[in-house]
């Protein structure tokens, strides 16, 4: 049962998406959605936390072993622990509101009012700032509203906490005349707002990080790339048979072309003929030729591995759609 | 890997020749313009210096994007070539009209200008004649013709096949109209639209267009179009009759998709067939795979040298044809160290991989009978960051020296990074991966490489297993009837071109 189960599972998922492949009713966007967005999302998350715990572990135990490069482990868990500090600061800073409250008096028609309203309310400078209801209280005849701006907006509009005069405005039209309200500016974070809280990967601190540290060392191990090019090309490119002489000549060819300075030696020597196929032959013939091997043999070779690719891709889904091929169960 | 084979040369080389022989044909064309045998008049047309394709099809068709059509009238080798002197055919007729009639316009401008020019210096002689000041100009008064327009006649309006609604509930209608015979002053249509309530205008395209989608029509609600034609001043007093009832609703089969399902069927019987054959106990023959022949003798090495082996299991997630591919292979290679008491180094770099690659170590170790020996640290998730990872392999790679390093999945730029970092060790490498850029990288880095479809094979083929072996037979039988019909599809694209028949709409799919 234990391998059966997750099996039948399997199949019957596989049978669902490719059935959803042929099928344009909305009906299969919303299974395609569901698996993608629920299913897969899930796992992917359980994943992860398997993942980390993963990690946690192997480097508490280097450490604990003290072996060779115990160190690197140190600077391993650090950055384990920093990073997400950085996005929880940044959360915490970058999750601020404000919010504008105020009493009205009993004479007020609230019935156009109601919660989540989008309205406006404007200083004594005439300033509008956009909002939403986020408490309408008949009782005590209170309305708070919350301003859309968000941390770093807060700062430039130039509101600030306390109480000043504002109006509100629904739809452009004043419902509430200049009255006394109350600014406050809170952090949703602390304040267990829930649904109030976005989760922000560009806060500063998370850039500061970004910037400084993880761009420049991707950068680096890209840019050798270039170095382990260079001496998988002289190892290879050693005419030991007729075939790698014939891959000499081919790289050779597109190496040279694709080099500016070639060009322009090239077209220093030859400059421009008579004839299209003086042209073709003599001026571009460097040109010519490379296009012909990327295109022609090249071109062959790796539709040639696609094609199989693909077919070997179909056979293996259907073992894994006809449960003989198990191997991702681990 | 022997790379030398005699059939393959001699196919090699047929095509070399084939290709040259093309190439060669289409230098012996030395006019890179040549006119193609219409049948409607046609005229021709010298290209001039710095003029582009785009602005003669502005100057014949009124539109810079129609250059294309050029194609139809003329023989061109590369539309970027196009060299002051070529001489291209044009069509005369409704859009040599229009650029006659532009022309026309243009020359009765500069000939009324010149007159009024001539007026002015008149006027300017005599008012220094006779000391008189010049009178103003009048401004000429603008004067807008608004003719009869004649409104588009058959609007059509039907149901877009093969789709389905939006998450919105939005479906599309195509709707489509035939030009009146009189398009004079048409300078484009307005698509109108009744749903609930009054017609409402959707949209204004120009006037060469006959077709449009309306991707906004609610599923289930019936509506009519009609289409307008308008004018230079904007009016479209001219309306067409009303389309039929139409309404947009999702649809329960892709037509379009019908040949992926026919051959999908196809390769699912051929494979459940020799799935039954090979369970009804007839010998399954398949062809050697040198590289996965070697598995075992790379992982002895390692047992040998007293060093570990390595798997490295791509930068894919485990829904990847090829990182399923890699589980495979991994179990083998497990399998192998497990019986000679190998340590097996897998650093990972997707955290679902990492489950996976863990789980089946486990399950393999006690399989064998020996869950005491499993190390869980054999098998780490390292981070999903792919220069980080890079990084770490390379570490890895020189803190446990492995003599035997396996590559199965999917790579990126990584993959010559790998294949030359183990090289500098001295370690034994066999790869294999899907992108035949990156299986080009480990050709050159790697002692031993799978090819395409041999990377979705290697399981099937190590695990020995009849059934999976006979999916196997399956998948080459499928290769050949696949190379058939392709060779089908050229021929009849070479000596039918213009047909169109099940083979060549299979092969387009």
């Amino acid at each position: 049962m234990q391998v059966a189960l997750p099996v039948i599972l399997c199949s019957l998922t596989c049978l669902l998406l490719v059935v959803t492949h042929f099928i344009p009713h909305e009906f299969s966007k919303v299974v395609l959605a569901e698996v993608k967005d629920n299913w897969y999302k899930l796992i992917k998350v359980a994943g992860f936390g398997f993942a980390i715990f993963s990690v946690l572990r192997t480097h508490i135990r280097r450490l604990q072993a003290q072996g060779t490069d115990w160190q690197y482990s140190v600077v391993a868990l650090v950055c384990f622990l920093v990073f997400p500090m950085t996005y929880l600061i940044d959360n915490i800073l970058e999750n601020r509101a404000l919010f504008v409250t105020t009493t009205y008096s009993s004479s007020l028609d609230t019935g156009m009012l109601s919660n989540k309203d989008k309205v406006k309310i404007e200083n004594t400078d005439g300033k509008t700032y956009s909002g939403q209801i986020v408490k309408l209280d008949s009782k005590k005849r209170q309305i708070s509203v919350k301003l859309s701006l968000t941390g770093s907006q807060i700062k430039s509009s130039g509101l600030k906490s306390g109480t000043q005069s504002f109006r509100l405005l629904k739809n452009d039209v004043v419902v509430l005349e200049k009255e006394p309200m109350k600014v406050e500016n809170k952090n949703l974070f602390f304040q267990g707002a829930g649904r109030s809280i976005s989760i922000k990967g560009d806060g500063k601190s998370t850039e500061w990080v970004y910037n400084t540290i993880v761009s420049p060392l991707d950068t680096t191990m890209f840019a050798l790339v270039a170095f382990y090019i260079c001496s998988a090309a002289y190892r290879s490119f050693r005419v030991r048979n007729f075939e790698a002489g014939v891959l000499l000549f081919t790289g050779l060819v597109v190496i040279l072309v694709n080099a500016p300075l070639t060009n322009l030696v090239w077209n220093g020597i030859f400059t421009a003929k008579k004839t299209a196929s003086q042209q073709f032959f003599v001026q571009d013939a460097l040109i010519n030729l490379k296009d012909w091997l990327l295109a022609v043999p090249g071109g062959s070779a790796g539709r040639g591995i696609l094609i199989g690719g693909a077919l070997g891709l179909i056979t293996q889904s259907l073992r894994v759609m006809f449960g003989i091929e198990r191997s991702w169960l681990g | 890997m022997k790379f030398y084979n005699p059939k393959r040369l001699v196919l090699f080389t047929a095509h070399t020749v084939l290709s040259v022989l093309i190439a060669l044909l289409a230098v012996g064309q030395t006019a890179s313009v040549t006119p193609k045998p219409v049948k409607e008049p046609t005229q021709m047309s010298t290209v001039q210096q710095g003029q582009t394709l785009a602005d003669l099809a502005e100057l014949y068709f009124g539109d810079r994007r129609s250059y294309k059509k050029f194609l139809a009238y003329n023989n061109i080798a590369d539309i970027n070539t196009l060299k002051p002197g070529d001489r291209l055919q044009v069509p005369i007729g409704k859009e040599e009209s229009r650029s006659d009639r532009v022309g026309k316009e243009t020359e009765q401008q500069v000939k009324s200008a010149f007159q009024e020019k001539e007026e002015v210096s008149q006027q300017v002689k005599s008012a220094f004649q006779e000391q008189k000041s010049i009178p103003a100009q009048p401004a000429p008064e603008e004067q807008i013709d608004s003719p009869e327009l004649s409104p588009p006649v058959e609007v059509k309006a039907i149901d877009v096949p093969n789709d389905g609604l939006n998450k919105a509930g939005k479906g599309s209608i195509k709707v489509s109209w035939s030009q009146p015979d009189d398009t004079e002053g048409i300078i484009g249509y307005e698509i109108w639209r009744q749903g609930e309530g009054d017609f409402k205008k959707l949209k204004k395209v120009s006037a060469k267009t006959q077709v449009f989608t309306d991707k906004t029509a609610l599923g289930g609600q019936s509506y009519v179009y009609q289409i307008a034609s308008v004018g230079a001043d904007g009016i479209s007093p001219a309306r067409s009759e009303s389309s039929k009832l139409v309404s947009a609703k999702g649809n329960w089969f892709d037509l379009d998709k019908r040949y992926v399902l026919i051959t999908l069927i196809i390769f699912s019987i051929i494979t459940l067939y020799y799935m039954d054959l090979g369970m009804s106990g007839k010998d399954m023959f398949i062809r050697r795979l040198p590289a996965l022949d070697r598995i075992e003798e790379v992982v002895g090495r390692a047992a040998e040298m007293g060093r570990p082996a390595m798997f490295v299991a791509g930068n894919d997630t485990p829904d990847s044809g090829s990182t399923m591919a890699a589980f495979a292979v991994f179990e083998s290679v497990a399998n192998y160290s497990v019986v000679t008491q190998t340590e097996v180094v897998v650093p990972v770099q997707v955290p679902l991989v990492d489950v996976v690659l863990r789980s089946s170590l486990r399950n393999i170790f006690t399989l064998a009978g020996r869950p005491d020996l499993f190390n869980e640290d054999e098998v780490s998730y390292e981070v999903d960051n792919q220069p980080a990872y890079i990084g770490i392999i390379g570490d890895s790679m020189e803190r446990h020296s492995p003599a035997s390093i396996f590559y199965f999945g999917d790579f990126t730029y990584e993959s010559m990074v790998y294949a030359e970092m183990g090289n500098n060790i001295g370690a034994v490498q066999v790869a294999g991966c899907e992108n035949p850029k990156q299986t080009a990288f480990f050709i050159v880095g790697c002692d031993y490489c799978l090819i395409g479809e041999e990377l979705f094979a290697a399981g099937a083929y190590l695990k020995r297993d009849v059934i999976q072996m006979a999916t196997l037979l399956a998948q080459d039988r499928i290769k050949i009837l696949a190379f058939l019909v392709m060779l089908l599809g050229i021929g009849i694209a070479i000596f039918q071109p213009d047909s169109s028949n099940f083979v060549l709409d299979l092969l387009k799919f």
